[in-house]
C-alpha cells in the first residue's frame, strides 16, 4: 500500500507541472531576497579583483575573513534579513499547501483559480493548525528533558563524557522521530480539513494523530521512502556539483542549473509526499468504511459510498 | 668562580645523597633551587608543605631583600588585580565560596647567623626525619615578620600575589641565601585560570612560594595578572609529593622514587635539574599512555573519558618534539609528560610547565578537527619559547606566545598540510596561520606589540598582538626570506640564549646577523609600532595610440581610464593603412598603511604576457608605464602572498573587466543553500 501511495503520488504530479512551477517560483524568490543583495555585496566587494575570479574556483577562507571584518555592516545587513525571509517563506508554503492539497485531491488538473482560491480558503485553519502543533513540540521538549533527568539519575550529576555525548545523540534521534511524526499529525490534519471541510482544527489535528498512529507503519513508511530519494538525490548531486567546480562558464552554468535542478526535485518530492498521503487517506478511510460495513447490520449509511459522493470526481 | 666552586660541589653532593643527575654539567645558572616537601589532603582541596630555597645573588649588586611570588593568592578574593583584570570574579561566583584558592605562609626561618651556607642546607635535604629541623632548629631564626606584600604594578591593597623579604644583611652577589618557609595552600575548586582541583583530579601549578628574578641590581618581581605568568630563574628541584596511595601521578622532572607510606598514602620522589617552574597533576582515574620521540619518551595521563584518543596525545607530542629538535634546536630533557584534564576542569587546559604540559578535548571528537593537536603542539613549544628561552612574560609577550604561535602553524602545516591543518572537516579547509590572520584582522593596531602585558588596550589586544600579530609578521618574514633562513634565525636565537632571559633586541639581534640588516627596519616596525601594512593596485589606465609609419609620433585616440569605472578595451587590429595600434598603459600602486616593505607587481596584458616589477613601497605611491601592442588585464601587487601582514589582500589586485562569472557562481551556491534550507524548514 506504501509502494502503491508513493507510485500514485508520483503519477498525481504528471501533468502537474504548474502546480511544481508555483512552488520553485515560490522558493526562489524568496531565496532571491537573500541573494540580490549577497550578489551586490560581492560584486561591489570583488567585482573588478583578482578575487573575484578566484570565486569561481571556491570560497577562500582569507576572501571570507576580509568580506566579514571590511563589510560587517552590509553583512549584519544582510543577515538581519534572514529571520523576516525564513518566516515569510514558511507562512508562504503554509497557504500554498491548502491549494496543493486541493487540486491533488480534486485531480481535475492545476486551474489557477482553483489553487489559489483553495490556498485562500484553508490559510486560517492552517495556520491555526500550525499554532495547535505547538503544544505538542512543548510536549516534545518536556519529553527531552524527562531524559536528560534519567541519564542524570543513572549516571549521577558528574557523567562520563560518552554518557553525555549518547545521551545528546539520543535525544537528537528522538527529537528527529517525534518532528517526523508531528509533521505528519499535521499533514494528515490537513488532509482531513480539506476531504472533509472540517473547520475545527484542533479535531483536524486530533484526526490527523489518530489516522497517522492508527496507520503508523505506513505512514511513516512512506515518509522514509521520500527521505531516501531525497537523499539518493542528495547522493547524486555533490560528485556531479564537484566534478562541475571548474572555473569556467560552462562549469558555471552547469553547476547553477543541477542547483536548481535539485531543488526542484526536493519540490517535487515535496508534491509527491501531499499525493501519496492523500492516496493512502483515500485507501485507508475506504477499507476502514467497507469494514464498518462488514460490522453493521444492512441498511446502515454506506460510508464509502458517501466518501465517493462527497468526492466524485476521483480517478 | 666562587659559584663553580659550589655548584660542582652540589652536584657531587646530589650524586652522594642518591639523587639522579640529569646533567653532569649545569646547564643553567641554577640561580633559584628548591627542595620541597608536600602533602595533599585530597578531600580539602589543601596542601600543606615546607621548602627550603637556596637563591644565589646573580644580580650584579648587594640585596637587601627577596621577592616572593605568592601567586595562588590571585584567587583568594573578587578583588585581587589578577580578578579585577579576568572578569573573573563573575566567573568564580559561579564557583560558590569553595572555589577560591590561597597560599599562606605559616612560618619562615633563617638558619642561625653565619650559616648561610647552601651545601649544608642541600645536604639535610633528602633525608626524611631532618625535615624536621632542616637549619637545626634550636638555633634558627624565625623570620616571619620580615614578609611584607608589595604591589608595584598597581598599588592594590587587595593583592598579596607578591611579597618582599627583608634579609638580615645584605647578601653581596655570589653568595646565597638558604631559608625555609613553611606553607598551607587552598587549591581553586574547579581550577580557574590554570590551576586547581575537581573533584578527584588536581592540577597543582603556581603553588609553592618562589624567588622572583632579580637583573641587573633590581627586582622584576610581577603581581600576578590575567594576561601572563611566568618569569623565574632557573634552578634545581628536589620535590616529596604525598598523595593517596591509589593515585596516579605526573610531574616536572623525573621520577626518582615511591614511597608506600603505609597509612593509605604514597610519596613521590620528583627530580628537575635547569628548570624555572614545577608543576604536578594526581588523579586516580589517570589511564598512561606512552611513546618515544627520538631521545625523548613521552607520557601521556589521559582521563577515561577520552582513553580512544590517548594514542593521539602521544602522536601529536612526537610530532612535536622531532619537529622542534630537528628544526629548533635539542630538547635537554629526558621526558615530556602531556596532561588530560577532566571533563569540569578544563581551566587547567592548554598549559605549559617545564616538561610537563596539559592538552584538552572532548569526546567523540572528529578527526579533522585538530583542537588537540594544535593545543599539544602550542603547548610543548612552550618548553622552547617560555621555559629554555625564559624571557620576561610581563613585558614582551610575543617573544614566549608569538614565536610559539609560528612554529605551531608551522608544525601543523608541516604534518598535516598543506591545506586545512588546523579545521578539515566537512569540506572546510582552514590552516593555523588563516585562523592567526583572522583574528589579527580583529583588531590590528589598537596597540604596538611590545608593550607591558597589563597595558594593552583590551584583553583582545593582548591576545592578538601577542599571538597572532608575531605569528603573521613571521609568516610574512618566512616567506620573505625563505624556510632555511627563518629556521636558521630561530635555531641561532634558540641555542645562543637558553637558560637566559632574551630580550626583543637580542631577537632582533640574531636576525639582523643571520638574515642581513634589512631585517632590523621590519622588527622596528613590526615590534614597537602600530603600523597596519596594506599595500593597493589603485589604478589601471589603457590609452590606444597609432603609430605612423616610420615616424614614431604617437596619437592618443582615445582613454579608457580603468579606475573604479571601467570599460570594456577594443581589440587592437592591425589598420588598414599599414598603422600600427599599440596602448599606452599606466598602473598605480599605493601604500596605505604605515608599515613599509617591499612589494612585487605582476601586470598581465590581455594577450596573456606577465611582466613582473619590484617596489621598495618606501613612497606613498608608484606608478608602472608600458606601451605595448596589447592593453593591461590586470594588476596584482604581491601576487604569491608572501606578505602575509598585509591587511587587505582584497586591494592588492584591480581588474579591467568586471569578474561576473566568480561573483555570480558565489552568489549562486549562496543562493542554492538558501534554497534547500528554507525547503528543509518549510512543512
Ligand atoms: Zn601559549
Amino acid at each position: 500500500m506504501v509502494f502503491r501511495a508513493l507510485r500514485d503520488g508520483f503519477n498525481g504530479l504528471r501533468g502537474q507541472w504548474r502546480l511544481l512551477l508555483v512552488y520553485f517560483a515560490a522558493n526562489f524568490c524568496f531565496a532571491l531576497l537573500m541573494a540580490w543583495p549577497m550578489n551586490s555585496l560581492l560584486g561591489s566587494f570583488a567585482g573588478y579583483r583578482v578575487e573575484g575570479a578566484r570565486l569561481a574556483e571556491g570560497i577562500d577562507f582569507e576572501f571570507l575573513t576580509e568580506l566579514m571584518e571590511y563589510e560587517s555592516q552590509a553583512w549584519t545587513a544582510l543577515m538581519s534579513l534572514a529571520a523576516p525571509v525564513t518566516v515569510g517563506y514558511l507562512l508562504f508554503s503554509l497557504f500554498l499547501c491548502g491549494g496543493a492539497l486541493t487540486v491533488l485531491w480534486e485531480g481535475r488538473g492545476y486551474s489557477a483559480s482553483l489553487f489559489w482560491s483553495a490556498a485562500a480558503r484553508h490559510f486560517g485553519a492552517f495556520l491555526r493548525l500550525a499554532l495547535w502543533a505547538l503544544p505538542l513540540l512543548a510536549v516534545l521538549l518536556i519529553g527531552l528533558a524527562l531524559i536528560n533527568l534519567l541519564v542524570e539519575l543513572a549516571a549521577g550529576g558528574d557523567p562520563y563524557e560518552s554518557t553525555t555525548f549518547w545521551s545528546v545523540a539520543l535525544q537528537a534521534g528522538l527529537a528527529g522521530i517525534a518532528l517526523l511524526l508531528i509533521s505528519l499529525f499535521v499533514d494528515y490534519g490537513r488532509i482531513h480539513i480539506v476531504t472533509t471541510g472540517e473547520s475545527k482544527s484542533i479535531r483536524a489535528l486530533l484526526e490527523g494523530i489518530r489516522f497517522t498512529l492508527g496507520n503508523l507503519s505506513r505512514t511513516v513508511g512512506l515518509v522514509i521512502l521520500l527521505l531516501l530519494l531525497s537523499g539518493l538525490a542528495a547522493l547524486l548531486y555533490l560528485p556531479i556539483s564537484n566534478w562541475l567546480n571548474a572555473p569556467h562558464s560552462l562549469a558555471v552554468w552547469s553547476l547553477i542549473l543541477l542547483q536548481q535542478l535539485y531543488v526542484l526535485w526536493r519540490l517535487a518530492l515535496r508534491l509527491t509526499r501531499y499525493g501519496g498521503e492523500l492516496s493512502l487517506f483515500r485507501t485507508i478511510s475506504r477499507q476502514d468504511a467497507k469494514n464498518a460495513e462488514k460490522k453493521e447490520e444492512p441498511g446502515a449509511v454506506d460510508q464509502e459510498s458517501r466518501l465517493e459522493a462527497d468526492q466524485p470526481l476521483r480517478p | 668562580m666562587l659559584r663553580m666552586l659550589i655548584l660542582g660541589l652540589l652536584s657531587c653532593s646530589a650524586l652522594a645523597l642518591g639523587q639522579p643527575v640529569l646533567f653532569e654539567k649545569p646547564l643553567s645558572p641554577r640561580i633559584a633551587n628548591y627542595d620541597i616537601q608536600v602533602s595533599l589532603e585530597a578531600e580539602k582541596n589543601l596542601l600543606k608543605g615546607r621548602e627550603v630555597i637556596t637563591w644565589y645573588n646573580h644580580c650584579e649588586a648587594p640585596l637587601g631583600e627577596l621577592q616572593l611570588h605568592l601567586y595562588l593568592n590571585a584567587f583568594r578574593n573578587s578583588r585581587t588585580t589578577f580578578m579585577q583584570e579576568s572578569g573573573g570574579a563573575l566567573r568564580m561566583m559561579q564557583m560558590g565560596r569553595e572555589g577560591w584558592g590561597y597560599i599562606e605562609l605559616n612560618a619562615i626561618r633563617l638558619p642561625p647567623t653565619g650559616e648561610l651556607d647552601p651545601l649544608r642546607v642541600r645536604s639535610y635535604q633528602p633525608n626524611i626525619e631532618d625535615w624536621a629541623t632542616p637549619f637545626a632548629l634550636q638555633s634558627a631564626r624565625d623570620w616571619t615578620p620580615h614578609l611584607e606584600f608589595i604591589r608595584p604594578d598597581d598599588a592594590n591593597p587587595d593583592d598579596r600575589s607578591l611579597a618582599r623579604l627583608a634579609l638580615p644583611s645584605p647578601l653581596a652577589p655570589g653568595q646565597a641565601v638558604a631559608f625555609e618557609i613553611e606553607f598551607t595552600a587552598l587549591l581553586p575548586s574547579p581550577p580557574f585560570a590554570r590551576t586547581g582541583t575537581w573533584k578527584e583530579f588536581f592540577f597543582v601549578a603556581q603553588w609553592f612560594p618562589k624567588v622572583a628574578v632579580c637583573q641587573d641590581g633590581k627586582w622584576s618581581g610581577h603581581q600576578f595578572h590575567a594576561n601572563s605568568e611566568f618569569f623565574a630563574d632557573y634552578g634545581v628541584y628536589d620535590v616529596r609529593m604525598t598523595v593517596p596511595d591509589d593515585f596516579v601521578l605526573g610531574a616536572t622532572g623525573i621520577e626518582s622514587d615511591r614511597i608506600d607510606n603505609g597509612d593509605g598514602t604514597a610519596t613521590y620522589v620528583y627530580h628537575a635539574e635547569d628548570v624555572h617552574d614545577f608543576a604536578w597533576t594526581a588523579s586516580p582515574a589517570f589511564l598512561e599512555f606512552t611513546g618515544q620521540a627520538q631521545d625523548v619518551s613521552i607520557r601521556a595521563l589521559v582521563q577515561p573519558d577520552h582513553a580512544a584518543q590517548g594514542p593521539a596525545h602521544v602522536e601529536a607530542a612526537r610530532i612535536a618534539v622531532e619537529y622542534f629538535q630537528d628544526h629548533y634546536g635539542d630538547y635537554p630533557y629526558p621526558n615530556l609528560t602531556v596532561v588530560d584534564p577532566r571533563r569540569g576542569a578544563l581551566g587547567a587546559g592548554g598549559m605549559e610547565y617545564p616538561t610537563l604540559i596539559t592538552a584538552g578535548t572532548f569526546y567523540g571528537r572528529p578527526e579533522g578537527v585538530r583542537l588537540l593537536e594544535t593545543v599539544i603542539i602550542h603547548e610543548f613549544g612552550h618548553n622552547y619559547w617560555y621555559h629554555l628561552l625564559a624571557s620576561n612574560e610581563f613585558r614582551e609577550s610575543w617573544l614566549d606566545e608569538g614565536i610559539n604561535s609560528y612554529t605551531e602553524s608551522r608544525i601543523l602545516n608541516h604534518a598535516y598540510g598543506p591545506q586545512g591543518d588546523q579545521l578539515d572537516w566537512m569540506g572546510l579547509k582552514v590552516n593555523n596561520i588563516q585562523m592567526h590572520r583572522s583574528r589579527y584582522l580583529s583588531l590590528p593596531d589598537a596597540d604596538p606589540t611590545v608593550r607591558r602585558a597589563w597595558e594593552y588596550y583590551n584583553r583582545s589586544s593582548y591576545g592578538i598582538n601577542s599571538y597572532s600579530r608575531p605569528a603573521v609578521f613571521l609568516e610574512t618574514l618566512r616567506r620573505h626570506l625563505g624556510d632555511d633562513t627563518m629556521q636558521r634565525i630561530l635555531r641561532t636565537y634558540s641555542e645562543r640564549w637558553r637558560f637566559k632571559h632574551p630580550t626583543s633586541r637580542d631577537f632582533i639581534q640574531v636576525a639582523v646577523e643571520v638574515a642581513g640588516p634589512d631585517v632590523e627596519r621590519f622588527f622596528d616596525q613590526a615590534l614597537y609600532s602600530n603600523a597596519v601594512l596594506d599595500y593597493a593596485v589603485t589604478s589601471i589606465t589603457n590609452r590606444k595610440m597609432r603609430r605612423k609609419g616610420f615616424g614614431f609620433d604617437l596619437q592618443i585616440e582615445d582613454n579608457e581610464e580603468a579606475n573604479g569605472e571601467f570599460s570594456d578595451p577594443d581589440d587592437p587590429e592591425p589598420d588598414a593603412e599599414g598603422e600600427e595600434e599599440v596602448y599606452e598603459s599606466e598602473v598605480k600602486l599605493r601604500r596605505l598603511g604605515e608599515f613599509r616593505f617591499p612589494v612585487e607587481l605582476e601586470v598581465v596584458f590581455e594577450d596573456g604576457q606577465t611582466i613582473r616589477e619590484q617596489w621598495e613601497g618606501e613612497d606613498t605611491w608608484a606608478s608602472f608605464r608600458y606601451t605595448r601592442p596589447w592593453p593591461v588585464s590586470s594588476a596584482t601587487v604581491d601576487p604569491q602572498r608572501r606578505v602575509y601582514l598585509d591587511a587587505r589582500f582584497i586591494n592588492n589586485s584591480l581588474t579591467v573587466q568586471r569578474q561576473s562569472l566568480g561573483v555570480r557562481k558565489a552568489s549562486a551556491r549562496w543562493m542554492f543553500w538558501w534554497q534547500v534550507f528554507l525547503e528543509m524548514l518549510a512543512f
